[in-house]
């Protein structure tokens, strides 16, 4: 399996091409054709490793070169290739070529078209670093290096103050949920002496469950960072500010994922603490419920669909909280699909719209762009759960399986997904369909994309079409990395502690797609999943395409509740008067009183204290050299009975 | 534990010493336009020879390399004695690229051009001396020796300020040394009583066995010299007030080498010299420097001059060496001496950044700029990955430092770490604030200044000339850091040596 190096390479590669040759000879369009080509090797290579190891199910662990010896310990870069960073790295090599192309299309024009290309092979490596790695420390560089990708790529439009603070806020906050994560991998090696996975794995019975506790939550803590969970979900919705296939790409598909993957990945740390599953299970639960009640109310098209990440990212953790862990994994795969679709046929409105983003303003464009708008419909009902859709088969389970445990996580789930349906519906009734509120001027030169970008439009909405219909092969191909029965490489002792761990819910188990389709529409609770989804379409249908109910009455019938979800609860608001105006204003404070007046105060006050003291100590410079003797005695003598004294 | 030497077959050290000495004499009598080929000649050579015997140095034991020793003064025991370790060997490098630097980096000098390379030759040879000087004297001399050239390229070459900056740098690092020479001559004293013998020799002083209260009084003397020269909070407001005042050239050296010889001085003489004082003033430096990375960080965002922030932004990045080397652990040290190198090549980066900025604009006020990245794109380039080194980004120099110091400071404090660590945060804050305000959000200047910026010249050859190493070495150190653990790993070994034989 040596060939697996290829797979971050190539796109490294590409980005060093691309960012030394980009302006001068590559130019439009060569620079990102090569970027195209770099991830495609990726994802041919990386879908010819998902097939070698579905066969076999095993992992393979290539140790590249010796990143940085710590004692004993040598932190390495290397590939883990199992079922596990396989699933992921083909959702994102795969996901990403197809968005590769669609940016052809999007970027046409832009004069720094090349950096663009640089800056997403850029962070296709990072990506497949962080994803292929087999300890917390390559996972880390990998995280901070998408970090990086996403703050250029959010602040690609430099030059408008609105994606330059973006970016900025992007990455402090995603730093501090590295802050704790980097806690995490600290105590995980102060514990256990080494970061290796495996070996971690292996080592967790010597532990004690309270510092098991204390390395999960540091560790999701970087979850909730990377994959914008409330507390620290902010940055998300701003990062639209970023080119739609950044936002398609890093801030939906692949990137904002890493958080879930990371906790799936290390999965038997989470499995051994109680407290930190519940964790899991209390952000997701509250993010997806909290998230999709903020995307009620936006008037931005991608913000919409923003919320609407955060809130599925929600979905994903809660899943992993429950202890379904291949559930969230599938869930990551068919979310990156239908909301990379999502997000893709968003930026084909928006180029034929002129980058107008207020879903208020359009209407109708279903007649003037078929192909984004039932690829963007398909995208919406897989997103709301609608059979046969992808998203049916990957998030119903996660809601019904959370009846099982705590009925009040199932009514936010359950609830969520009624909201969820709505605003999608919402977004697609007022932009698609409805009534002609299109400007004029504009109106005259709507067209339908070009090929190179309705061409990704119909492959993703095939994915988001059948992949459904692959639930059960995800579930057992995943069983190696995630099932602790199969995990070969536990030792007994950890496999029980992993097994006592993922108790808590027991496993829909359906063996194919046909008893899963009648299990759903038989069982309650599969009915009350099934209706909450439609019911939130028909309510948005009545709302904004029949017009039965106004939804300006509806605002200011409930106007405290309105006013809440359009603030986004505040939480803005909240963080921007503490941690950035507060901040500054502080620390402009203690630099004038305690560096200013304090301690500079003191500093130059000794200086001229000094200096009236040296005029009396000229009395002492006599010029007698007797003197200068006497006084040089009398120092050695001070300085030897101090020393002798003191012995 | 004795030490071994190895005698250099050819002086290096000395050499590179007394060649920027002997140019500078020369270049007294030479033309003027002679002085920046002629530096830059040397200290290329220079650059050459210490690049040589970093990769020529056997790394596998601890032995003093490239060793000279010549008797000066035989009945007080003072000689000339030289060579290095990997400490001092990889700061010795340091230097020596940073003068290259420098160097190359000074073009637009108007007034007292050949002066002006005279002083940064004497400092050269001074700046190297410090670092490979065993001998305490000379030591001293060294470290006294700097002070004078870098108060002129304060003073002279400064800017608007320079009389109050310069003398404020020169009294307070020179009140500094006093208490490091009280704290020598009483060492040397001490040693005489006990041991019988009368040696300057840092290998003959690091034999005394003092009682603690005599150890803990010599560890203070010493380190509040050191202290000033880092500088520790809250000995650190002549720094920025010094850096804003210097020309570029002057700022480069007095971050990346200057701030250096007092995280040296805690390494290579507090914890071998008073091993029992160290480990009980463990809280005290711990506390240090976690108040100054977290305030002078907030101190970097509160500023709108770019120099002051990278000076503050300085003082914060030493708080790390400071934790690191006070964990008294391989990984603290370790990661103390790496991190002193990346802040090296780091903060000389931001201060060329500072004066690119400068020599095109004409002002340093964050205020007055704004959207230059689209108009010097291969400085923006550079700029970038240079702030990315300094914020810590895995891959690049500034991460293993900080991680290595942040390791080695977890294993002994949970709650130092923790405290520290925040500097990830407040780190990325103030640096990418700096970036935003310099080079993004083109659409908020003025049409005036948007035609300025129109004008505006990339970097010329000897600017991307001297940032190029820099930035280069930022990649060898983040991408393969192994080689340079490998390097220092015994070299720390032997510093811990005495502190290991306590215990606990």
């Amino acid at each position: 399996m040596e060939y697996l190096w290829v797979i971050p390479f190539s796109p490294l590669i590409a980005f060093i091409i691309i960012g030394l040759f980009g302006y001068k000879l590559l130019r439009e369009p060569l620079s990102g054709v090569i970027a195209v080509i770099g991830v495609a090797i990726s994802a041919v290579f990386s879908v010819y490793g998902f097939y070698e190891v579905s066969k076999t199910g095993g992992y393979y662990d290539l140790k590249l070169f010796t990143w940085m010896p710590l004692g004993n310990y040598e932190i390495s870069v290397s590939i883990l290739w199992d079922p596990l960073s396989a699933l992921m790295t083909c959702v994102v090599t795969v996901v990403s070529t197809f968005i590769f192309i669609f940016a052809t299309g999007y970027m046409k024009g832009d004069p720094s078209y090349p950096r663009f290309f640089a800056y997403l092979s850029l962070f296709v490596f990072m990506m497949l670093m962080l994803t292929l790695a087999d300890n917390l420390v390559q996972l880390f560089f990998g995280w901070e290096g998408v970090g990086l990708a996403s703050y250029l790529l959010i602040g690609f439009w430099h030059y408008k103050k609105s994606a330059s603070v973006a970016a900025l806020e992007a990455f402090v906050v995603n730093r501090v949920g590295d802050w704790l994560f980097l806690l995490g991998v600290l105590l995980t090696f102060v514990t256990f002496g080494t970061l290796d996975y495996l070996d971690i794995f292996n080592k967790i019975p010597e532990a004690g469950f309270w510092t098991m506790t204390a390395i999960a939550l540091l560790l999701f803590g970087g979850a909730v960072g990377k994959s914008a969970q409330i507390p620290l979900h902010i940055w998300l919705p701003n990062a639209m500010e970023g080119p739609t296939p950044v936002s398609a790409l890093i801030h939906a598909a692949t990137m904002v994922a890493a958080g879930v993957y990371m906790v799936a990945r290390i999965m038997p740390v989470f499995a051994s603490s109680e407290i930190a599953l519940d964790t899991v299970l209390y952000v997701g639960t509250m993010s997806a419920f909290i998230a999709a009640t903020m995307g009620l109310v936006q008037n931005d098209i991608k913000r919409i669909i923003a919320y609407s990440t955060l809130s599925q990212l929600g979905y994903m953790f809660a899943a992993e909280g429950l202890g379904l862990f291949k559930d969230g994994m599938f869930h990551l795969a068919s979310h990156a699909v239908f909301k990379a679709l999502l997000f893709l046929a968003a930026g084909s409105v928006l180029v034929a719209l002129h980058h107008l983003l207020d879903v208020q303003k359009m209407g109708q464009l279903r007649k003037y762009m078929p192909i984004t708008a039932i690829t963007f419909l398909i995208g919406a009902l897989a997103l709301a759960g609608i059979p046969p859709f992808s998203g049916f088969f990957s998030k119903d389970p996660i809601i019904e399986a959370a009846y099982e445990i705590n009925w009040v996580i199932w009514v936010f789930l359950w609830s969520g997904a009624g909201l969820t349906a709505f605003y999608i519906f919402r977004l697609y009734f007022l932009a698609f369909e409805n009534g002609d509120r299109l400007d004029p001027h504009l109106k005259a030169h709507v067209h339908e994309s070009p090929p190179n970008m309705t061409i990704p439009l119909i492959v993703l909405a095939a994915g988001a079409l059948i992949l459904g219909f692959f639930r059960d092969f995800f579930m057992n191909f995943l069983r190696p990395s995630l099932d602790p029965s199969q995990m070969k490489f536990l030792s007994e002792e950890t496999r029980i502690i992993v097994e006592n761990g993922l108790e808590r819910s027991h496993h829909v188990h359906i063996p194919d797609v046909l008893h899963f389709v009648i299990h759903s529409l038989t069982s309650p609770l599969g009915l009350l999943a099934l209706f909450m989804a439609l019911g939130g379409i028909f309510v948005a249908y009545l709302m904004y395409q029949r017009r039965v109910i106004d939804p300006v009455w509806v605002g200011n019938t409930f106007k405290p509740i309105y006013l809440l979800f359009y603030n986004r609860w505040y939480f803005d608001h909240i963080y921007y008067a503490i941690f950035a105006y507060g901040y500054y204003k502080l620390s402009r404070f203690m630099w004038k009183a305690g560096d200013k007046f304090v301690i500079d105060g003191v500093v130059n006050g000794s200086g001229k204290v000094s200096m009236s003291f040296g005029d009396f100590m000229r009395l002492a410079q006599t010029g007698r050299i007797s003197a200068y003797l006497a006084q040089m005695a009398v120092g050695i003598l001070v300085f030897l009975s101090l020393f002798l004294f003191l012995s | 534990m004795s030490v071994e030497f190895v005698r250099a077959d050819i002086p290096w050290i000395s050499i590179t010493i007394l060649l920027p000495l002997i140019a500078a004499a020369i270049l007294m009598f030479l033309n003027e336009r002679f002085a920046k080929p002629v530096s830059i000649l040397v200290s290329g050579i220079v650059f050459v020879i210490s690049s040589y015997m970093l990769l020529a140095y056997d790394s596998s034991s601890y032995k003093i390399q490239f060793y000279e020793k010549y008797e000066w003064i035989p009945w007080l025991g003072v000689s000339y004695e030289v060579g290095v370790d990997a400490l001092s060997l990889t700061l010795y490098w340091l230097t020596a690229l940073s003068f290259l630097v420098a160097f190359i980096w000074s073009t637009n000098i108007e007034k007292r051009v050949k002066e002006y390379f005279v002083a940064f030759l004497v400092l050269e040879a001074g700046s190297l001396g410090v670092f490979v000087a065993w001998d305490l004297v000379f030591f001293y001399i060294f470290w006294e020796a700097i002070l004078i050239p870098m108060f002129l390229i304060i003073g002279v070459w400064g800017y608007a300020e320079r009389i109050y900056a310069a003398t404020k740098f020169f009294i307070y690092t020179f009140f500094g040394s006093l208490f490091l020479l009280i704290g020598v001559i009483g060492l040397y004293v001490a040693n005489y009583f006990q041991n019988g013998e009368l040696s300057t020799s840092y290998f003959s002083l690091v034999n005394t066995q003092l009682p603690f209260t005599i150890e803990a009084i010599f560890f203070l003397l010493l380190a509040l010299g050191f202290a000033i020269k880092v500088p520790m909070w809250p000995f650190h407001t002549w720094l920025p007030d010094a850096h804003v005042q210097a020309p570029t050239a002057g700022s480069v050296i007095l971050a990346a080498v200057l701030l250096k010889m007092g995280t040296y001085g805690f390494v290579r003489f507090s914890l071998p010299w008073f091993p029992e004082a160290s480990k009980y003033f463990v809280p005290v430096m711990f506390v240090l420097g976690v108040i100054a990375i977290i305030y002078t960080a907030m101190m970097a965002i509160a500023q709108t001059h770019i120099k002051r922030l990278i000076a503050y932004s300085s003082v914060s990045h030493m708080g790390f060496v400071t934790i690191g080397t006070f964990a008294l652990n391989d990984f603290g040290v370790n990661g103390a001496i790496i991190t002193m190198i990346s802040h090296g090549l780091t903060s000389a980066a931001l201060f060329l950044a500072a004066g690119f900025i400068y020599e095109r604009t004409h002002t340093y006020e964050m205020r007055k700029l704004g959207g230059m990245a689209k108009f010097v794109p291969v400085f923006a380039t550079l700029f970038m990955i240079s702030a990315m080194a300094s914020v810590g980004l895995p891959g690049l120099s500034g991460f293993v430092g900080e991680f290595l110091s942040l390791l080695g400071t977890f294993k002994v404090s949970i709650l130092t770490a923790t405290l520290a660590g925040l500097s990830l945060v407040v780190g990325a804050a103030y640096t990418l604030w700096l970036y935003r305000k310099t080079m993004f959000e083109e659409e908020l200047i003025d049409e005036e200044k948007l035609h300025k910026w129109k004008q505006l010249k990339d970097m010329s050859t000897s600017e991307f000339l001297s940032f190029l190493p820099l930035v280069i070495f930022m990649f060898v150190i983040g991408i393969y850091p192994a080689w340079w653990i490998n390097l220092i790993q015994k070299t720390t070994e032997a510093i811990l040596f005495k502190i290991r034989l306590l215990g606990g």
